[in-house]
């Protein structure tokens, strides 16, 4: 007998697996089929990814949640199909995307988080890779070995591994240990003259990758302000002081934005340029503390060696507050 | 493994009309029953609620002085309509009956006995017969019947007219035995059991390999290296990895990362009936032996938990599985709820062997289910009263006097207040069925009816809902007044 109407309970919780409770039934869908259909779907990402908030201060903290659909599904005669009846299905949400070509429904990689096979680092400042604990066994950098264990949290499923400084290859082993995933080849950048900025963005993936821009960097203030004119006229003398502006402002506020530069980069790293050109939580390490920043730069001709020889991408940053505190 | 969605893109869940699940062919669903051994050792096979027995490894039993256990190996063909009909074809299953003592003059009393032996019998193959006399065979007493006794219908038929037994073979050569039993109507005579040995030969092929057929007859070689056999009406001798190469009972580990393909070649002896009977042959079946990492992790999905329930009182129904076997269950029960309410019941799993992460055979997974706990009434209360029998008018109790004796719990804190209240006796709602019932908060001294003056009664619907509070005062004549509190 056809199917008439499902009935979407749709559970988001962290933790284990198996640890959600009531309390995390976060929406009920109820929907029937159309008549000239077969199925009835739902499209639950949107409902999802109110439930993954990014809030990074440099701590590199897993970022996803379970999903649990559990769906009742009734026939015609709205009653309960007595077999493969309710189904249940759980997911693992991470706050990544698929590009058009990839399809509907994409997992993407398993293993290593990040599209590149190139990292840049300042020498000797560490950096981090983020996996997916699930699909890797080990990771061997250079020729230490770490071992890869997942305890089924949420907060264990993303982890970031910390890669020593001046290092130089990262081999991303599967579970059996002995397949090679990905091999990520480390270039350990000495810049003497320039300050190099690391920006943070949230990737593909859905988890922080970290780039680092090692050339000129420009910082530029743009203010805003609002202007009344106001009366300055004393009537008891009939007469101004000279001293009072006939004109003045207020609202007054500035952005900051800086304007960075990567330095020579392979043509690998474009894909990387891309996914934070179209990230949209992106931070930048600065004075000591993380900030958030928004892309200013909205358009990106990818560089390649044919091309250009040599890449170099120029990005402008915009801080994401007002630089006179206006928080209320 | 968890399936990993992204979430700046859509993700869409599909339901469709749900297909009725193709469970696993197991000794479970076969469900062997009814297997007997009689004091002769003769075995009925066990029937089944699916498949059918192909092959068992014992037809009759020596007689024996006490009661003995016996298990019977029977193999099944898997029915068409399992997950694993094809992959493997036929299951192994045991069986196990006691087969009674048989002591003459003990147990029962001998007064039919065999007499001499029935000789073999060779018949050719397609539908040709022979007749036996069976009177001759047995002797003394006075025999009332014989029964037949024919596990191997797929090589001969058996008839039996009077004491004439027919046996007419069919398309398959080879030699099995069937038994005809003579039984005495005395009350508490013995049976005699005539062995009957039945070779259906004149087959104008040899017996091959397509003959025995292995590749529809299942088995397998485990990552570990275990074989199981393939089944086939040829007997297996011996298992090797060449054509006549060296015996072996077992094949490496597979400790690769990838599965692979194994060739067995399995020694043959061709069956009775075939114009080779008795030789030897090799045929070959190849098996792929899954890698430690290529065998499919079991999951909650494979285990497919099915039949789980919740009772409206919170007991839970623990169900079964279609793979691995439930070992425990958290929590135990809930509490009634005046809803209906959902609830989470985390169920471990033993994992069965076959899986990468079955281990050494102990490790569990937790398989979380969201079920339905059914609206039960509200809490029964912890208010202890005592009822009588029910009476469908308040003053039908005074016709007589009554006892109220049975306990009651109701949420109503004095009788008086009971009125909406809930009333329950073990634990369960009081199906009143409308009546009305006299109520005290004693059962000694108390009651109701002739000579109680006045009492109290209540009248208590289905659910165990108190609708009506009256007091009642008995007249002598058999009338009576009542008043609603």
């Amino acid at each position: 007998m056809s199917i008439k109407t499902a009935a979407l309970n749709l559970y988001i919780y962290e933790g284990t697996q198996s640890s959600y409770i009531a309390s995390d039934l976060k929406y009920r869908i109820q929907k029937e089929r159309i008549n000239s259909d077969t199925k009835i779907n739902f499209e639950i990402a949107e409902l999802v990814r109110d439930y993954i908030d990014h809030t990074f201060n440099d701590d590199y903290v897993s970022k996803c949640v379970w999903v649990l659909a559990y769906t009742t599904l009734f026939d015609e005669n709205n009653e309960p199909y007595t077999y493969s009846n309710p189904q249940s299905n759980t997911y693992l949400a991470l706050d990544g995307y698929g590009y058009f070509e990839e399809g509907i429904n994409p997992e993407l990689s398993r293993d290593a988080l990040i599209s590149s096979n190139d990292v840049y680092l300042p020498e000797g400042i560490t950096g981090k890779l983020p996996i997916f604990a699930e699909g890797v066994g080990k990771v061997i950098i250079d020729s230490t070995t770490t071992q890869i264990t997942d305890n089924g949290n949420t907060n264990q499923k993303i982890q970031y591994l910390t890669i020593p400084s001046n290092s130089s290859t990262v081999k991303v082993y599967a579970t059996d240990d002995a397949t090679i995933l990905k091999t990520i080849t480390i270039s350990n950048i000495c810049e003497p003259k320039f300050t190099p900025y690391k920006i943070t963005f949230v990737n593909k993936f859905g988890v922080y990758q970290d780039l680092f821009a090692f050339k000129k960097s420009v910082e530029n203030l743009n203010v805003t302000d609002e202007r009344y004119k106001r009366n300055i006229i004393v009537n008891n003398t009939t007469s101004y002081p000279t001293y009072s502006g006939q004109s003045e402002r207020y609202n007054v506020n500035g952005n900051t934005s800086i304007n960075l530069n990567t330095g020579f980069v392979s043509e690998d790293m474009n894909q990387t340029i891309e996914e934070l050109f179209l990230s949209e939580n992106v931070w930048i390490r600065y004075e000591g503390k993380t900030l958030p920043v928004i892309p200013k730069t909205k358009t990106l001709q990818f560089k390649t060696s044919v091309n250009d020889r040599l890449a170099n991408y120029t990005i402008d940053f915009e801080f994401a507050f007002n630089k006179i505190n206006s928080v209320r | 493994m968890s399936t990993k969605i992204n979430i700046r893109s859509p993700y869409f869940l599909a339901y469709t009309e749900p297909s009725i699940p193709t469970p696993v062919f197991d000794c479970f669903i076969a469900n062997p029953r009814n297997f007997t051994i009689n004091q002769q050792g003769i075995i009925t096979l066990p029937s089944l609620d699916y498949g059918v027995i192909t092959a068992q490894n014992a037809d009759k039993y020596a007689t024996v002085s006490s009661p003995t256990s016996r298990t019977l190996a029977i193999t099944i063909q898997i029915p068409v309509g399992f997950s694993n009909t094809d992959t493997d074809g036929f299951i192994a299953c045991n069986v196990t009956a006691t087969q009674p003592a048989f002591v003459n003059g003990t147990t029962c009393t001998t007064t039919v006995t065999t007499s001499g032996s029935v000789p073999a019998q060779t018949i050719t193959v397609g539908g040709s017969s022979v007749t036996i006399n069976l009177a001759s065979y047995f002797t003394g007493g006075t025999i009332a019947g014989y029964n037949i006794i024919n596990e191997h219908k797929n090589l001969v038929t058996t008839s039996l007219s009077t004491s004439t037994l027919t046996l007419t073979s069919n398309q398959i050569g080879g030699t099995k035995t069937v038994y005809a039993e003579a039984f005495d109507n005395t009350a508490n005579t013995c049976t005699a059991v005539q062995s009957i040995a039945v070779t259906v030969n004149g087959l104008s092929t040899a017996f091959n390999c397509t003959i025995a057929n292995l590749a529809g007859g299942g088995g397998s070689v485990s990552q570990a290296g275990v074989i199981t056999n393939p089944q086939s009406i040829a007997a297996i001798t011996g298992i090797s990895l060449t054509s006549g190469g060296a015996l072996i009972t077992s094949v490496a580990a597979n400790t690769g990362s990838t599965a692979q393909n194994v060739t067995l070649f399995f020694k043959l002896t061709a069956p009775a009936g075939y114009t080779n009977a008795g030789a030897v042959i090799y045929c070959s079946k190849v098996f792929e032996q899954q890698a430690t990492n290529t065998l499919p992790a079991f999951t909650c999905d494979i285990a497919n938990l099915t039949g789980q329930a919740i009772t409206t009182k919170g007991a839970i129904n623990v169900g079964t599985t279609q793979t691995g076997t439930i070992t425990d269950f958290t929590p135990i029960s809930f509490a009634s709820v005046t809803t209906s309410t959902e609830r989470t019941v985390t169920y471990t799993v033993l994992i069965p062997s076959g899986y990468s992460n079955t281990g050494n055979g102990s490790q569990t997974i937790s398989c979380a289910k969201t079920l339905t706990q059914p609206a039960g009434l509200a809490d029964c209360g912890t208010n202890t009263y005592y009822i009588s029998a029910g009476k469908v008018s308040p003053t039908d109790f005074c016709d007589d006097t009554y006892t109220t004796t049975k306990t009651l719990l109701s949420t109503g804190v004095t009788i008086n207040e009971g009125l909406g209240g809930t009333s329950c006796i073990k634990g369960a709602p009081f199906a009143g069925k409308d009546l009305y019932y006299a109520v005290s908060t004693s059962s000694i001294n108390s009651g109701a009816g002739i000579g109680v003056g006045t009492f109290k009664v209540w009248q208590i619907d289905n659910n165990g809902v108190i609708t009506d509070v009256s007091i009642v005062s008995c007249d002598t004549g058999g009338g009576g007044s009542v008043s609603n509190l």
